[in-house]
């Protein structure tokens, strides 16, 4: 009896310390999302600004669920260089119909779980993506802003602290705006414990309120995704207030993550779209965003 | 004529009926304190109810008030099966939440408890449910409702001691006025005392989270209750 005990001991000991996903997490840790992202942070007039301040045609490039620890699930195998390949080109595409990609957004799941390893092979990813949209060698992050939402899974094992270190801008809820005449604000939201949290949401709410302008507002989770069962929003109250804040709010996009296969675009009655990104490492998709006359469209791509 | 005559006779074999079933009705209210979850601040709610077990049927009307929310739920149970060691039971339940200025929501769920007693002093209760929510969002204006099939299970023991008093601990994934999406787990624990055959009162805590099983990780608030029940006849 004795043994039985001891080993139903050993083994919970083992299953709540030893698993890579930090199990022993699973009832808390050390920064939720009130301690991360208490208010939306105004990132105009500071150095991360991405200072787009003509109206002039660009695009956003947007990858999420990168997963770096872990290798795509069908292919046993990473196709960073595929991707590399296919950016190279559209790049250049891009370029040439006048829309330059001027920063990118990496929508959350950058890394498998937290650890400073795999977050400084996502740091090499971005240096990459910057030499190949610049087209020039070792470019400064400052030259093409790469903007980071928090997901889930970066914040396995602690990894808050190397998710800051890692992230250009080092706030986890931001905004900024865009253009001249035709702005745009663009709100980049922590949603990665699942919910925005009471204080983030207040703040969101007190400034998208005073903010007339035209929205895209990017978060890791999905809203509702057309009755998507899982991977939502799981408090429906807090959903139901965040979709009607959208819609009073002048939103136009809500540019989410997190399914992995869910390819969604879902129309709330015209008032705003909800589109999910597949995922970068097991879908090998990628979106891209472009911006014409303070409006937007919104393409996938396959590498 | 016929019609009448007919629906006479079945109204009349309907209520005698109930003259030869034994009727508990019960009405309870209940106070409780939620602490700050995913959108609304520390809030108080109250509740009240009135409900009646008839043999194997049982119904309950339950209404609350909270900060932000009104809701208004119908529940009802049979008793399929009643054995010494396994109680089968269907149950079906309707609610309705009117939050304020922003949504109407309702949720629809129906399915069937197992519980195992032993010995009159433990039970292991399994209740599965499947059912629809629905969110009407006042700012979209005339947009269908948001529609979500959804499941929610609940794993529950209890102990009786002394005859007075019952202890229960659970593992649920709604209350009957709260209704997350699948999986954002809610533990509770309590205890009941039976002050006679008619009044029974209980204290109940309960710790909500957010999506548990990804690991998210994320404790949305803690709720504790006191209820106040009487039961006649």
């Amino acid at each position: 009896m004795k043994k039985i005990y001891f080993s139903f001991i050993l083994i919970f000991v083992f299953v709540f310390s030893g698993c890579k996903y930090g199990l022993h997490e699973v009832f808390g840790r050390a920064y939720e999302v009130n301690e991360r992202s208490p208010v939306v942070v105004n990132l105009d007039g500071s150095s991360y600004d991405p200072e787009i301040i003509t109206d002039a045609e660009f695009s956003v490039l947007i990858v999420n669920d990168v997963h770096f620890g872990r290798t795509r699930r069908d292919a046993g195998a990473r196709e960073e260089d595929a991707f590399y390949a296919k950016l190279t080109t559209l790049a250049t595409e891009l370029k040439t119909a006048g829309y330059e990609i001027k920063f990118a957004v990496a929508n959350g799941d950058v890394v498998e779980v937290g650890n400073a390893d795999l977050y400084a092979q996502f740091s090499e990813f971005c240096e990459k993506i910057r030499e190949i949209v610049l087209d020039k060698p070792n470019p400064k992050p400052d030259e093409f802003k790469i903007y980071m939402t928090i997901g889930n899974h970066d914040l396995y094992n602690g990894g808050y602290s190397n998710w800051k270190k890692t992230a250009y801008q080092k706030v986890s809820s931001f905004k900024f705006t865009t253009g001249d005449k035709e702005k745009i604000s663009w709100y980049f939201l922590d949603s990665g414990n699942g919910t925005l949290g009471p204080k983030q949401f207040e703040s969101f709410k007190n400034t998208a309120l005073a903010d007339p302008n035209p929205k895209i507002v990017f978060a890791h989770y999905p809203l509702y995704a057309d009755g998507l069962i899982y991977f939502t929003y799981q408090n429906r109250n807090e959903r139901d207030k965040i979709i009607g804040l959208l819609a009073k709010t002048n939103t136009m996009k809500y540019l989410s993550a997190h399914s992995h296969e869910s390819r969604v675009d879902y129309s709330y009655g015209g008032y705003f779209m909800e589109h999910i990104t597949q995922s970068y490492l097991d879908c090998r998709q990628f979106a891209i965003l472009k911006i014409e006359n303070g409006t937007c469209t919104y393409e996938r791509y396959t590498y | 004529m016929k019609r009448k005559f007919f629906l006479a006779i079945a109204v009349f074999i309907f209520a005698t009926s109930l003259y030869a079933v034994d009727i508990v009705h019960h009405a309870d209210a209940t106070v409780g304190l939620v602490t700050q979850s995913a959108m609304a601040p520390d809030h108080v709610h109250i509740q009240v109810g009135y409900g009646l077990d008839l043999n194997d049927f049982s119904g309950e009307a339950k209404f609350q008030v909270a900060s932000e929310t009104i809701s208004l739920g119908l529940d009802a149970s049979y008793k399929f099966l009643d054995t010494k060691h396994c109680i089968l039971t269907g149950r079906g339940f309707f609610c309705m939440e009117l939050m304020m200025n922003e949504a109407f929501a309702t949720d629809t769920f129906i399915g069937a408890t197992v519980s195992f007693p032993t010995r009159k002093i433990f039970c292991a209760s399994i209740e599965t449910l499947c059912g629809l929510k629905t969110s009407n969002i006042f700012a979209l204006g005339n947009t269908p409702a948001l529609c979500n099939f959804d499941f929610a299970v609940s794993v529950k023991f209890t102990w009786d001691l002394w005859n007075t008093t019952q202890f229960f601990t659970s593992f649920s994934s709604y209350e009957f006025f709260y209704h997350p999406k699948f999986f954002a787990p809610i533990f509770a624990t309590g205890a009941i005392y039976k002050f006679n055959d008619q009044f029974t009162g209980t204290v109940e805590f309960s710790m909500r989270t957010i999506d548990l099983l990804i690991l998210s990780s994320y404790v949305e608030g803690f709720a504790l209750r006191l209820k106040v029940e009487y039961k006649f006849k």
